[in-house]
């Protein structure tokens, strides 16, 4: 799981040093959805199981429920602020004709 | 009632972003600017006050506990620097209402309240992923006051999106790194992760943490795409940009050197020791090359903001009070200074220093007030500047960091140096080339901000005891004597 977050990360920079501004744009969106993954990952740390509770299941063994309204959130932000950055560079790219 | 300061302090910003997006005459656009940052001034002012008696101040939203819940802390460093904050942004609200170069008024407007609103939330909160949040409202907040300008700047604002987002992204990997460890996100919870665990892998989470704000606040490996992107824009976004966004990250800075102790983290403290001296060398260095004012000056936020850092890593009070003097100062002079360039745009047209001469014979007054703040950036007595690097100066002599002195002594000369060579070639010095034309005088708009910020300065000049009692009064870990 590590290693293909690693992979990702590698690609998405690799794609952000492209001169192209789209390719740019896709590198960054491509690293922040591999970050996504990573934090969702850091919510499987300790236990590994889906919180649906039962009562002979030691607590400990649950996987951290929170880290998925992290991701939510950043997703969330992430695709405004992209979606916004794009707006943006579309109506400088209309004002320079 | 200090409860209800800090809400008008936190919602008023709102109430404004929603009034500019409803429909409507532009006419109670300058009323509603001008009231709404006078009373979000006096009502930081009167917290302010308050503060000096009582413990800081904790709102938790909806009454969750603190693990659990986002809490927001108001104190004296912070309310201070918000009142800053708010000061410089009424003079360069009356200036962006005389810009010439703003276009888009109303837009430029919402995404001011907009990066007011995430400032406040930036320097008060209390959880790192909601730090994270509030970085990237400002960071998109300010893809917005970039573009109100008529120029054609979309190669600098891409660089500006791609580092800025490249920061925040890796900010976010810091989190679930830090977050995979102690298994909290607020600050005190980490504080005390780090304070039982203090030899394990936490630091180098925490290093890429505090690396990921160096690139949003244009430290040194990272600080290219400032000087290309706040000149390439409109005067009134390059004065907001500079002053508020760029001091309120490198304060954050401080917020996680001190409530975390990262003191004891000796390979982190050199380095970024390190990366603050380059960023001073750096910063003037590419300011001696240039011979355009807003670049010159653009570049030399940059060497200030490799001061703050030094001063940030001084561990005790001493760093703590030449820091936050510091900041202050450099948020009133970095804004006068870029003023007055942005009045010599507003007439002339143009800020290449080949292009311009003579402008003592203009006007006596801009003269004397761009004199008055290169002095006090460059550290003449008796200005607010002497007093910032003679803090500085003592902290680090007092840690025992002599090259750190060298290199800011040095740093110091070229400073003088870069405003020598904007004062003799655009102010005294005559020229060849002649005028075509008479120039428009300066109009209220264009004085009235530039008295503010020099009575702002000439203030903390004549009582720097105000914030340096400030600093005192709230100690080394501020905050902390409280539940």
């Amino acid at each position: 799981m590590m290693l293909a977050c690693c992979i990702l990360i590698a690609i998405s920079l690799y794609l952000i040093l492209e001169n192209a501004l789209i390719k740019k744009l896709l590198g960054v969106v491509l690293l922040g959805s591999t970050i996504n993954l990573v934090i969702f990952i850091s919510g499987l740390s300790k236990g590994k199981l889906p919180v649906f509770w039962q009562q002979s299941v030691d607590l400990q063994q649950y996987g951290n429920p929170l880290t998925q309204a992290l991701i939510l959130t950043a997703i969330v932000i992430g695709f405004s602020l992209f979606v916004l950055l794009t707006a943006v560079i579309k109506f400088l790219l209309k004002r320079k004709d | 009632m200090a409860k209800s300061l800090a809400y008008i302090i936190l919602f008023l910003p709102l109430f404004c972003i929603t009034a500019y997006l409803l429909p409507g005459k532009k006419q109670w656009l300058k009323p509603l600017q001008i009231t709404a940052l006078a009373i979000v001034t006096i009502a930081a002012a009167l917290l302010w006050h308050a503060l000096f008696i009582k413990a800081p101040l904790h709102i938790n939203f909806g009454n969750w506990p603190v693990p659990y819940g986002v809490s927001f802390q108001f104190n004296i460093i912070n309310v201070l620097l918000l009142l800053v904050f708010y000061c410089v942004c009424f003079a360069i609200n009356l200036f962006s209402f005389a810009d010439l170069d703003l276009k888009n008024q109303r837009s430029f407007y919402l995404a001011f309240w907009l990066l007011l609103f995430a400032i406040t939330g930036l320097l008060t909160t209390q959880d790192i992923f909601n730090f994270y949040v509030w970085v990237e409202v400002v960071l998109g907040s300010s893809l917005i006051v970039i573009n109100t300008t008529t120029k054609k700047n979309i190669i600098s604002l891409t660089h500006y999106a791609i580092f800025s987002i490249l920061g925040t992204l890796l900010m976010l990997f810091g989190i679930a790194a830090i977050y995979t460890l102690v298994g909290a996100l607020n600050y005190q919870s980490i504080a005390l992760f780090i304070s039982t665990h203090p030899h394990s892998i936490i630091f180098s989470c925490i290093g890429l943490f505090v690396f990921s704000v160096f690139i949003k606040a244009a430290v040194f490996p990272l600080y290219f795409w400032l000087p290309k992107a706040y000149p390439d824009t409109s005067n009134s976004s390059t004065m907001l940009l500079s002053s508020l966004v760029t001091k309120a990250l490198i304060f954050s800075i401080l917020n996680f050197f001190v409530l975390w102790r990262l003191y004891q983290f000796h390979t982190l403290v050199v380095i970024s020791i390190v990366l603050a001296c380059l960023t001073m060398f750096f910063g003037v260095m590419g300011a001696a090359n240039q011979f355009n004012i807003k670049k010159i000056l653009s570049f030399h936020i940059i060497s200030q903001l490799g001061y703050i850092l030094l001063a940030i890593l001084v561990p005790g009070i001493t760093g703590f009070v030449a820091m936050l003097f510091l900041l202050i100062h450099n948020i009133i002079v970095k804004t006068g200074l870029l003023m007055t360039s942005a009045v010599v745009e507003n007439k002339f047209g143009t800020v290449e220093l080949n292009n311009i001469s003579e402008l003592r014979h203009y006007s006596t007054f801009l003269s004397c007030i761009f004199l008055l703040f290169a002095l006090s950036l460059a550290g003449f007595p008796p200005f607010s500047g002497f007093w910032a690097k003679l803090l500085l100066l003592k902290a680090l002599v007092i840690a025992h960091d002599y090259i750190a002195v060298t290199i800011a002594i040095i740093v110091s000369l070229y400073t003088l140096y870069s405003m020598l060579k904007i004062w003799r070639m655009a102010y005294s010095e005559p020229s060849e080339a002649k005028k075509s034309g008479e120039i428009a005088a300066m109009t209220v708009l264009e004085y009235l901000p530039l008295i503010i910020l020099m009575l702002l300065m000439l203030f903390i000049s004549l009582y720097p005891n105000i914030i340096i009692q400030a600093a005192m009064h709230a100690g080394i870990p501020f905050g902390e004597h409280s539940p």
